[in-house]
This record gives structure tokens, C-alpha cells and sequence, in this order.
């Protein structure tokens, strides 16, 4: 508590410090003339900070041990539910979100997120930028949530519903496409928006890539640890108007090296290594009725293929190729200055999985719909009310129907954010 | 081949990006249409101006549309209101525009050349979305157009020194102009003097403080907040107590709450717009004022 306080009085004496010289240091605006010019805002010098946390409540007609092992065959396996978002029937604290964001100097400025749950405490995003290239190009570098797609690189509480698109959760995780590397954007010089950007990542992702190499049991094959960036990413955006009609197209691909173990060093347990392909194209329509109103119809199409071996615990392998495919398609309407309400349908489409040539017989076009309504009392807090009606999730190898209701509240404060379109 | 193609990549970003720089008149983005009506008056045809934001929309809630990035990214200048009325959409259209020319001289804050009313002493959320800095909507204070015109035509002069002769004289000849209109105008809104009035949001405040009005409520419950059942109720108090005759709605804001009270109490419905192009009859930063003052002042 002692410790708490005098860290604090720090903290106020050093903030004290700060605002007092700025007064001196301030440069003068040399534009001015003859203006009275005013001093800029001296807490330009703390980082805007601001803090935000997500609560729910949900709740589900199955019990929460057959819920923990449900998945999405070919797809995903028994236990990726857990940590993700609603996760417990009954109450929830999903994540706080604490953002810190300043520029460095005249050539970089920095963003970092941390994600904070009950019982732990990551930086989830950790990125410098350039401010200072020329041609329209940016540079980005550290921890961050890749540009691939429309949803992948928006945090939880920007989402229109309480969980992530079926497709998203499937190929890139409970936290999406977040890597440590580096990219590159351009803005092309044409009248319309047209950007264009390259990543190189590491390639850490728990579905669809994988750094951590494995050995089965007899150590008869081994694959070692990717030791370099293994993760490439291009994408290419355009948007342009129709009077108050906004219309944001892109299209995505990434390719990357694939190593995920499912627990080799078990019996019957095997691993994957191979090169994985993703394919993405997003549309985003969004009608703008005025200040407050808007009809937005928002879609996203992902394509997966995977060419390896499977390794098994006995020492065999085989050969594994994997064409995969998923969308999710929603239309929300803003109806009033506080409300939101919205609809999503999410297919898990193409399923094709072969091992040694011989097709798996994995379920196909399994679906899920979603409708949601959402309250605002103010910009800074919301309270969604969902139901899910999920037909895309199995017990083993018998499908299960989930009916699910969440009522997911989320709160800000600090910094008052921008929002990006 | 490999080289071939590298050398060609560059060939083709040397001459788009040099496309880009030859163009002879100075490119200005202006946040609202108010600030692109005063430059056009100083600058006339001696630079491009196009207004990111329309008239009619909430000059808090910009959708931060892609198209705008394509706009800043091709600007020699930005001129923003200033005052965190931009804070939630400009910031991150300026750093995906990655236009260098932003930096420094290359964006102009208008709020920097006014003074500030109404500068909260306790800057909380509980008092609803508040601006730290101060009511960033100084413009419709015709008095504050004077120093907002100077500091524009500054910059103008500063960026692009080879067109000062007209700059210096477009603005002495609208300072001329304005100076006539300032004194119609106060001489329109002088019958008003003293009066009590109610507005939807705190929007008008610059425009009554300057002539004497009164606004002693707001129809929205706080800034960024609408109206309860219950805060009606007490706004019916407040108009009774200060003897209000006039409620102001601006152009964007649902007017049921205003239609409703103005109905039971018998009094003046005003729709003011705020900004060039927000109503008809608004077609400049002239004739935006004189609307306004036509609108308060006929019966």
C-alpha cells in the first residue's frame, strides 16, 4: 500500500515536472505573424491512455464440460474453446484493454496494448511507426495484429458482435493474425483510396502456421524450430464513395510455414509440418443515412490450403493436403444515435481433407446465425444482448446444436478514441 | 529479370510520385465547409479547396470515410477546427494519408487563434462527452472570423509565397466586406439583447454570447447525450423560470424533443444551421450568417 502510494506521488511529482518545463520548451509556432498564438495542449507530452473492459454474462442450454469440448472437425480441436471470449456459462470478465500511445519523436510514434485478464497480463499489440518516409510509404514495426483482412486487425471491442466470424476463429485463432515482424503500406497517388502493403512475420499462429518445431516419441522424425521470420503477407484495399453510399473492398494472401503438434509425444497423437495459403476477400458496403444512422452490410471470404506430412506418434507419415473454405456475412443497422441492432450467418464451407491421397470424411457447409442488439447510453459504454444458434460445433463425431444468449457490457475510459471506418 | 523487374518498380513509383508534385496551385483540405468558404473568399482561385466534411452531418460524428485519406494524402494543407471537435475521426485519416506535407506548416488549428469559452474547471466524463480545450465551435461568433481569415491567409502566404500579392489583397478585401456585414448584423440581432434562450446542443453559444442572448438549457440531457423523459420535465422548470422564448435546433440532431416542448409551451422553434451548406440559403460564409440572423430575427 506504502509502495503504491510513493509510487505515486512520483508519478505526480514527475508529471508535475513535466508540465512546469514544457511552458519553456514549447516551440513557437513561426507561422503566426502578428496572432496571438496560444500554447499547444501540454498534456501532448503524457501518452494517451485509456482503459477499456468487457464483462458478460452467458448463457447456454449445454452444460459447460460438454461445451469445453466441442469443435469444429477439420477445423479445429476439442479444448480450442478455451480462453476464448464468453467462454463460462454465468459471469465473465473477458479482457480490460490498456492502450498507451504517444509519438516518439519527429520520426516515430508508438502504440502499445496490453491485455489484461484475471490471470494474466500480455502485450498484445507493441508497434512503433515511421511519420517521417516519403513516396506515401509506412513503416511498421514490433508486435501487432496483421492488416490481412477487414476483421483481423480490429481489437474485441471495435467487433459488431460479442464473438469473432466461425471463419476467423477457425484459420487464425481466438487472437487472430498477431505477430511480431515488420510491414510496409503504401497509398497509391491515384483520387480514390488505393493501398497496398507487405508484412514479413514470424509466422506464431496456433491454426494455420506454427514456429515450434516436434519430434515424435522414437525421435525417428524431427522437425526443428523455424528459426527466421517464416510468414509473408500482401493485401491490397480500395474504397470509394456513392454519395453517402461507402464501398471498402480488398483482397489478402499470406503463406507461411505450418508446424502444430497435437500431442505427438502421446499415443495416437500426431503433429503437422507443411506450407499453408490463405486467400481473403473482404466487402464492406456501408450506407450512411446521416450523423447517426447507417445500414452496413460487411463480408469476408477465407480460403485455406495446406500442403505437408502428418507425423504420427508410431513413426509413420503421410501426406496431407488440405483445402479448406469459410465466410461470414452481417448486416448491421444503426438506427439511432444509441442502438444497434445486427444479423451475421457464418458457413464453414469446403472441407477437403486427404491423407496419402484417401479424403478424410470430414462434415461440410456447417453454419451458424447470430443476431444482436446494442445500447449505447453515452460513446463510452455499450451493452449488446446476442443469441447464437451455432449447427457448425461436434462432440467427437456427433454434431451438436448450441444455443447460445450473451449479454456482453463494455466500458472506456481515458483518451477519447478515433474510429477508423 | 529479377533486376529488370525491381528497376521497372522504380521507374514506376519515380513517376507517379513526381506526377503528384508538379501540380501548380496549392492543395487545401479543409476539416468543414466553413473553413474552405473563407479560404475560397481570401484565396479565390489561386488554390484547389475541397471541405472533407458536409454541412448536414454532426460535426462530432465524421465517418472517417477511406475516400478522405485519398483527399489528405494528395494536400499541401489542412485546415482543422481544432479544439478536439476533429479528435474523433481526423487523427487516424492524417497517419494513413502518409502525407509528409501534413507535418508542421503543412496543417493549420484554427481553435490556436481564438479565445476559448467555456473551458470546463473539472474535465469528467460524468458531465458527458466535454472538450477539455474549451466549446470548440468559436466560428459562429462572426467576430472570430477575423482572426481565423488572418491566420489562413498566413499560412497561404507562408506555403505558397509566390501568390501573396493575392492573398494579401483577397483578404483585406473580405475583412472590407465582413466588417460592412458585422455591422448589419448588429444591428438586426440588437432587438434580441438580453433574452433568454434554450438550444439543443451548446452549439450557438459563441453566436448568443457575442449578441447578449441567454442560453440557459440544453434539450440534450449532456453533450453527446439525448434527451430523458425526466430531463424534460425539468428543461419545461428551466424554460418557465427564465421566461425562454426561442428554442434552437440545429439541422442534425432528431427534433421531436424540441417540436414537443416548443408545441405544449407555445414558443419559437429556430432550425439554425451551423455551417456553409447546412441549410439553403447558406451557399457562403456571408450568407450563412445572414441566414442566421434572418432566421432569429423574423417572427
Amino acid at each position: 500500500m506504502k509502495l503504491y502510494f510513493s509510487l505515486f506521488k512520483n508519478l505526480a511529482v514527475i508529471t508535475g515536472c513535466i508540465l512546469f518545463s514544457t511552458e519553456v520548451l514549447l516551440p513557437q509556432d513561426t507561422g503566426s505573424n502578428n496572432m496571438q498564438e496560444k500554447p499547444a495542449a501540454f498534456s501532448k507530452f503524457i501518452p494517451d491512455i485509456s482503459l477499456n473492459a468487457d464483462f458478460s454474462g452467458a448463457y447456454r442450454d449445454l452444460k459447460q464440460p460438454t461445451y469445453d469440448v466441442l469443435a469444429l472437425p477439420g477445423y479445429t480441436v476439442s479444448g480450442d474453446n478455451q480462453g476464448t471470449l464468453n467462454q463460462k456459462s454465468g459471469f465473465n470478465f473477458n479482457y480490460a484493454e490498456l492502450t498507451l500511445y504517444s509519438a516518439v519523436d519527429p520520426f516515430f510514434d508508438l502504440f502499445t496494448a496490453f491485455h489484461l485478464t484475471e490471470a494474466t497480463f500480455e502485450i498484445e499489440e507493441a508497434y512503433v511507426r515511421t511519420l517521417s518516409l516519403p513516396f506515401n510509404i509506412q513503416l511498421k514495426a514490433g508486435k501487432f495484429f496483421s492488416s490481412f483482412g477487414r476483421l483481423n486487425e480490429q481489437h474485441p471491442h471495435s467487433w459488431d458482435f460479442s464473438d469473432q466470424p466461425l471463419v476467423y476463429f477457425s484459420f487464425l485463432g481466438a487472437e487472430h493474425l498477431k505477430e511480431k515482424g515488420a510491414q510496409l503500406t503504401w497509398l497509391a497517388p491515384v483520387s480514390f483510396y488505393l493501398m497496398g502493403g507487405a508484412e514479413v512475420l514470424t509466422g506464431d499462429n496456433p491454426m494455420s502456421f506454427g514456429v515450434n518445431g516436434f519430434s515424435d516419441p522414437a525421435a525417428k522424425h524431427i522437425v526443428e524450430n523455424g528459426l527466421f521470420p517464416e510468414l509473408y503477407i500482401g493485401y491490397i484495399k480500395s474504397s470509394f464513395d456513392i454519395e453517402n453510399l461507402v464501398i471498402l473492398l480488398g483482397v489478402s494472401g499470406a503463406q507461411g510455414s505450418k508446424r502444430i503438434d497435437f500431442g505427438i509425444t502421446n499415443q495416437d497423437g500426431y503433429a503437422v509440418y507443411g506450407i499453408s495459403r490463405l486467400l481473403a476477400a473482404d466487402l464492406t458496403v456501408k450506407w450512411l443515412i446521416d450523423s447517426y444512422r447507417y445500414l452496413s452490410w460487411q463480408s469476408e471470404f477465407l480460403y485455406r490450403n495446406t500442403i505437408g506430412d502428418e507425423y504420427f506418434s508410431s513413426g509413420t507419415t503421410a501426406k496431407l493436403v488440405q483445402n479448406q473454405s469459410g465466410f461470414y456475412s452481417q448486416i448491421v443497422f444503426r438506427f439511432a444515435q444509441q442502438w444497434k441492432a445486427g444479423i451475421r450467418y457464418d458457413l464453414m464451407q469446403m472441407n477437403n481433407v486427404t491423407a496419402n491421397s484417401q479424403k478424410n470424411n470430414l462434415p461440410e457447409n456447417l453454419p451458424r446465425y447470430t443476431v444482436m442488439i446494442e445500447f449505447s447510453p453515452s460513446e463510452f459504454s455499450s451493452f449488446r444482448l446476442q443469441y447464437n444458434h451455432d449447427r457448425s460445433m461436434y462432440n467427437g463425431l456427433s454434431p451438436v446444436v448450441n444455443n447460445q444468449v450473451t449479454m456482453d457490457a463494455n466500458f472506456n475510459i481515458g483518451t477519447h478514441g478515433a474510429h477508423k471506418f | 529479370m529479377k533486376k529488370t523487374l525491381i528497376q521497372l518498380t522504380l521507374a514506376t513509383l519515380v513517376t507517379l510520385t513526381s506526377a503528384s508534385t508538379h501540380a501548380q496551385k496549392l492543395k487545401v483540405i479543409a476539416a468543414y465547409p466553413y473553413i474552405a468558404s473563407i479560404t475560397q473568399e481570401i484565396a479565390g482561385n489561386s488554390v484547389d479547396i475541397e471541405s472533407l466534411a458536409n454541412a448536414k452531418w454532426d460535426p462530432h460524428f465524421i465517418t472517417a470515410r477511406p475516400s478522405f485519406i485519398a483527399k489528405l494524402r494528395n494536400a499541401d494543407l489542412l485546415i482543422t477546427n481544432g479544439a478536439e471537435l476533429e479528435i474523433g475521426w481526423i487523427p487516424p485519416l492524417v497517419n494513413q494519408a502518409k502525407n509528409l506535407k501534413l507535418g508542421g506548416d503543412g496543417t493549420l488549428d484554427l481553435s490556436r487563434y481564438v479565445d476559448l469559452q467555456e473551458i470546463p474547471q473539472e474535465i469528467s466524463r460524468k458531465m458527458g462527452d466535454v472538450h477539455p480545450s474549451g466549446n470548440p465551435h468559436f466560428h459562429l461568433d462572426p467576430y472570430n472570423v477575423i482572426p481565423i481569415a488572418k491566420a489562413i491567409s498566413s499560412r497561404l502566404i507562408k506555403l505558397d509565397s509566390a501568390n501573396t500579392a493575392n492573398y494579401e489583397h483577397g483578404l483585406k478585401i473580405f475583412l472590407q466586406k465582413w466588417n460592412e456585414h458585422l455591422q448589419n448584423w448588429e444591428k438586426s440581432m440588437a432587438s434580441l439583447k438580453g433574452q433568454n434562450v434554450v438550444q439543443y446542443h451548446n452549439l450557438f453559444h459563441y453566436f448568443l454570447h457575442r449578441f447578449q442572448i441567454s442560453s440557459v438549457a440544453t434539450v440534450e440531457r449532456l453533450p453527446g447525450i439525448p434527451p430523458t423523459a425526466e430531463h424534460m420535465i425539468d428543461l419545461e422548470k428551466q424554460i418557465k423560470n427564465n421566461h425562454v422564448n426561442i428554442v434552437i435546433q440545429d439541422i442534425y440532431h432528431p427534433d421531436n424533443a424540441a417540436k414537443i416542448i416548443t408545441q405544449k409551451l407555445g414558443l419559437k422553434l429556430v432550425y439554425l444551421p451551423h455551417d456553409v451548406g447546412a441549410a439553403s440559403h447558406t451557399e457562403n460564409i456571408f450568407a450563412l450568417f445572414d441566414e442566421i440572423v434572418r432566421l432569429m430575427t423574423h417572427d
